[in-house]
């Protein structure tokens, strides 16, 4: 009978006059076949038609076609809002063209009142649904109808959500509804090529799903040449910076030899600041130059999409709100601005150009700064290997988990013993042990300690061992704040005549004075006012103006690229310059062999410079920045220990900078061995303590566990009065309540780096092996120079009395005054 | 432990590392912005706050009160974050205890109860001459002194280095004073040519500017 149903497929295929890959049809004969798995096939490969397809089927096998019951029988849940309108097009079409009465439903943030309540009341039969949203729908009291009857469950992307905690939530949603449903669910994820496929099946899979379930793989290869753009002279070429419209007339031409193209950056400035500089550069492209990017309204943005789908647009500036999903046919040609610090995310880039079958994908990397251009010819190296990062899971988010708890006492309560069982069958909480369990259970109990000093505490109620929520303002609030991405406070930005925009965030408009101009979204706003929540704008026609900054976005070098890199500077020293990007730029290296050396794979370099700033000590361990962060604090604390002093610290991907005021006793520390792996998750543990690294990551715990209410633009809730900066509330936690494990888990998450858990450890036993060169210089090298200008997350470790740092900070100000 | 001793409209002031000034002529001592019970409002949110941190803001009033003896305190407004909780009888117990002192609330805009207990004084702005009390600054003919903005100033080094400390702002016609709290956050002030500000670093104040 199965074979019936496969025959209907192709036939549809046969009508389309396409031919299905074998991966789809092997896809297809598992899934009808009741098996859950993991398909590994990359966007615009047909993936989708590889699992919907034997959804429809599995529906008309086991029943009449026109038995449609309202009810959901598919999940499909989508990292993206913006691909989500795609996918339910495509589904639906499919459906239709078979003549089945399916209703394919889109749920995500975005999706209206009316169109929740019209699916409340008859269920559309395959809903496109986000984590978050998945997570809302299960804050409802009819949750466990509503989903009881599911056949499957679609995770597409899952390579985008695996590591984060948006993964975690659809982990946890995931073992619920297999619950329902009694174990009856399949479950199927889709990823892309990374580098730890079968790791990735796990996770997503769950404990008791995994060894069963199968994997798939596309075998659709695609072919990517990569070209670096290379400045004229690369002596005026800046040696920092990170903006790179230095080869702005490199660019141009570029797109207008191109039918359509996609420009990426890496964050949503650098995405505004490229589309005024291309248009003033080529203002002929006015009309057919756009930008995407994902604090601009949907509608601007959907409109955007479309436009490119119709071959209408020549150029899009974007970020990675471009990079998944749905293919835009027209585009042949992308370009890079900036490293994309993985070689993951690049060949995706890469592939959205170039579609047709055979053709090759041809991608433009433009380099920001000098050094950046190893980036480029590391790029290829590991393209032409096939190399993927990999992309590591959580483990044990207890935020992720106190938010899904309260999730469940608001939608009518649970049954602890009953919900450890399901989320023990999970990869995150797997090793979740009782110790812990209590702990969260407790915190959204009684506060999360027995000594009564937590009286009045209000949260969930334990009602003969169901635990709920009562209070309704309680209940309304925990769903307005479900979700784990966590960003600074936005404000929706709209012309006083009406007109939304998109959002900005607090911090920024905080900084404008009524009057000032900005743009936003390709065009020059003059900001009015704020009124509730919402910052009113007007049109205006001055030619300058601030450029928005949204806040994180930046990704660390990973571990595979970094490895390439040192693969470069290992041939640049031994005197071979054969790729065109370190050829051009060996003026540079010579520079630095010159002033230094250049540290090969058995060098750890340190270098030594006194400015009028102060000491500094550049490190270069080639690490990656968050590696950096804790190894550079590490080394701080151990130093801050043999004299009294005070470093600033300062990173990049390549190395990190120590600054202090006062001569740093550098070679005594090398004697007393600065990277010893004794005591070194004490002295990790301390390090992080001295500076500010763990409470930035308890902001986002803090968020996610429900302590820090947001407040949502357009939802006028009143909240003042509970608003405390997760600064303040971190220092109380840590004085008042030692044991609070939403601390402890901000300071695992500075260790674990959140993405990649034993490169610290890796790093630091590298390090060991290497011999340790240091170098006094005259003036900051090439390599340095980046560090030392850099902005960026600037930290403070210090081992001595705020007192003595303020006198003598006094002084330097006297003097300074003294000397002009 | 080291005041700064600060002269302001022929008045001698003692700037205390606790956050608080004590008017010797008066025999006063003024603090501002408690924020007492705010821990209690959040957990009756579901967001839980040790209540032991009250405590910590009572027990160095306490030590104030002990070693500068004064008859009078003035509380220059937001004493308590919300509408009553439990910790408000924390406070009662205090003035209990402390009955020899005549405690003056200012209000603020977080004061909100319908009655006060009658040992507790309340006023919406407090003349003394030269000074005028209030706990928004307020234009007087008198010096101003008000709190409300928990004012902090950043100090900064030649070798990117930096300091956020609580201070005392004192420009030429009124004056800041630091939140009194522990459960109370900065807001960084910037002074105009002029004016003054005293930095609490450790147990001292220090003139930054």
């Amino acid at each position: 009978m199965a074979k019936d149903v496969v025959q209907i497929a192709n036939s549809w295929f046969k009508k389309k006059k396409w031919k299905p890959f074998p991966f789809q049809v092997n896809t297809w004969k598992a899934y009808l076949e009741g098996k859950s798995g993991l398909l590994n096939a990359p966007t615009g490969s047909g993936k989708t038609y590889a699992l919907w397809i034997p959804c429809v089927l599995e529906f008309l096998r086991d029943n009449e076609p026109h038995e449609v019951r309202p009810e959901v029988q598919v999940l499909w849940i989508t990292p993206l809002r913006a691909l989500a309108k795609d996918i339910q097009n495509a589904m639906q079409n499919f459906c239709d063209d078979l003549d089945v009465r399916w209703n394919v439903g889109l749920r995500t943030g975005d999706t209206t009142t009316t169109e929740r309540q019209k699916q409340k009341k008859s269920a559309p039969q395959a809903l496109v649904i986000t984590p978050e949203s998945l997570h809302v729908l299960i804050s409802q009291s009819d949750y466990p109808n509503y989903l009881k009857n599911i056949k499957s469950i679609i995770v597409d992307e899952w390579h985008e959500l695996i590591g984060t905690k948006r993964g975690v939530a659809t982990e946890l949603a995931i073992s619920r509804i297999k619950k329902l449903t009694e174990y009856k669910v399949k479950i199927w994820g889709i990823s892309a090529t990374i580098g730890n496929l079968p790791q990735a099946k796990r996770v997503l899979l769950g404990e008791d799903y995994y060894k069963k379930a199968v994997s798939i793989h596309s075998n659709v290869e695609k072919d990517i040449s990569v070209e670096s753009v290379l400045p004229e002279d690369i002596v005026d070429f800046p040696w920092a910076g990170h903006l790179g419209t230095k080869l702005l007339d490199k660019v141009v031409p570029i797109i207008e030899k191109s039918e359509t193209t996609l420009l990426f950056t890496n964050t949503r400035s650098q995405t505004e600041l490229w589309y005024q500089a291309v248009l003033k550069q080529a203002p002929d492209l006015a009309g057919v130059i756009a930008m995407h990017h994902g604090s601009m309204d949907q509608n601007i943005r959907g409109w955007v999409e479309d436009a490119l789908h119709e071959g209408k647009l020549k150029c899009v500036v974007c970020t990675s709100s471009l990079d998944l999903g749905v293919d835009f046919r027209p585009v042949d040609t992308v370009i890079q601005i900036g490293g994309p610090k993985g070689v993951s995310r690049f060949q995706q880039r890469a592939g959205r150009s170039g579609h047709r079958p055979g053709e090759k994908s041809k991608i433009y990397f433009v380099p920001t700064h000098t050094l950046e251009l190893i980036e480029g010819a590391a790029l290829r190296d590991a393209v032409a290997a096939g190399k993927f990062e990999q992309r590591k899971p959580l483990e044990k988010c207890l935020d992720v988990l106190i938010q899904y708890l309260v999730t469940l006492a608001v939608s009518g309560g649970f049954r602890p013993l009953e919900i450890l069982e399901e989320i023990k069958a999970t990869y995150c909480y797997r090793l979740l042990t009782a110790t812990e369990w209590n702990w969260a259970l407790e915190f959204i109990t009684t506060g999360g300690s027995t000594l009564g000093e937590y009286d009045e505490f209000a949260k969930v109620y334990n009602e003969d061992g169901i635990y709920k929520i009562i209070n309704n303002r309680a209940a309304q609030r925990h769903k307005l704040s479900i979700g784990t991405i966590v960003g600074d406070p936005a404000l929706s930005v709209k012309f006083i005549s009406g007109g939304h925009l998109g959002t900005v965030e607090e911090s920024f408009i905080s900084r404008l004075n009524p009057g000032d101009t900005f743009w936003f979204a390709g065009q020059n706003l003059q900001f009015s006012r704020i009124k509730d929540m919402t910052v009113l704008v007007r049109k205006s026609k001055k030619k300058s103006g601030l450029t928005p900054q949204w806040g994180g976005g930046r990704l660390p070098l990973s571990s595979l690229l970094a490895d390439q890199i040192r693969n470069k500077l290992e041939l640049a020293k031994n005197g071979i310059f054969d790729d065109v990007e370190l050829n051009a730029i060996k003026p540079i290296l010579e520079l630095q062999s010159k002033w230094s050396i250049i540290p090969d794979k058995r060098t750890l370099l340190i270098e030594k410079v006194e400015t009028e700033m102060g000491n500094h000590l550049f490190f270069y361990p080639f690490q990656g920045m968050f590696v950096h962060e804790v190894l550079a604090s590490l080394v701080a604390y151990r130093m801050s220990k043999l004299q009294k002093i005070t470093f600033s610290i300062s990173m990049n991907d390549y190395g990190f900078e120590l600054l202090s005021d006062q001569e740093i006793a550098i070679e005594e520390a090398l004697e007393l061995d600065l990277f010893s792996e004794e005591n070194l998750m004490e002295d990790i543990n301390e390090s992080i303590n001295k500076t500010e690294m763990a409470q930035r990551k308890f902001r986002d715990v803090a968020t996610i566990a429900g302590l820090i209410f947001q407040g949502y633009p357009g939802k006028n809730i009143n909240a003042k009065h509970l608003q405390a900066n997760s600064g303040i509330l971190f220092r109380v936690f840590q004085t008042y309540d030692e044991n609070n494990l939403l601390i402890r888990q901000s300071m695992d998450e500075v260790m674990t780096l959140q993405l990649e858990q034993s490169r610290l450890m890796e790093a630091l036993r590298q390090i060991n092996s290497q011999e340790i060169i240091l170098k006094e210089t005259a003036k900051p090298t090439p390599f340095a120079f980046p560090i030392l200008v850099s902005v960026l997350r600037r930290e403070n470790l210090s081992s001595e009395q705020i007192t003595d740092r303020l006198i003598k900070m006094q002084l330097q100000l006297e003097q300074s005054l003294n000397e002009t | 432990m080291n005041n700064y001793e600060f002269k302001i409209r022929g008045e001698q002031l003692l700037l205390l590392p606790e956050k608080g000034i004590y008017w010797k002529k008066k025999d006063l001592i003024i603090i501002s912005d408690l924020h007492l019970g705010k821990a209690g409002h959040f957990r009756k949110h579901g967001i839980p706050v040790s209540g032991r941190i009250h405590f910590t803001d009572l027990k160095i009033l306490e030590s104030l009160l002990k070693s500068y003896k004064p008859k009078q305190v003035i509380l220059l407004g937001d004493l308590f974050h919300s509408i009553k909780n439990k910790e408000w009888d924390d406070f009662l117990r205090f003035i209990e205890i402390f009955d020899i002192v005549r405690f003056t609330l200012v209000r603020g805009n977080h004061d909100v109860f319908e009655e006060y207990p009658k040992e507790l004084e309340l006023v919406e702005s407090l003349d003394m001459s030269p000074f005028n009390f209030t706990h928004q600054k307020e234009v007087s003919e008198l010096y101003n002194i008000s709190g409300h903005v928990h004012p902090g100033f950043r100090v900064r080094g030649m070798a990117r280095e930096g300091l956020t400390l609580p201070c005392f702002y004192f420009s030429g016609d009124h004056a800041v004073m630091p939140a009194f709290g522990q459960f109370t956050g900065i807001k960084k002030i910037k002074p105009r040519e002029g004016d003054k500000i005293f930095g609490i670093a450790d147990d001292n104040v220090m003139e930054l500017i």
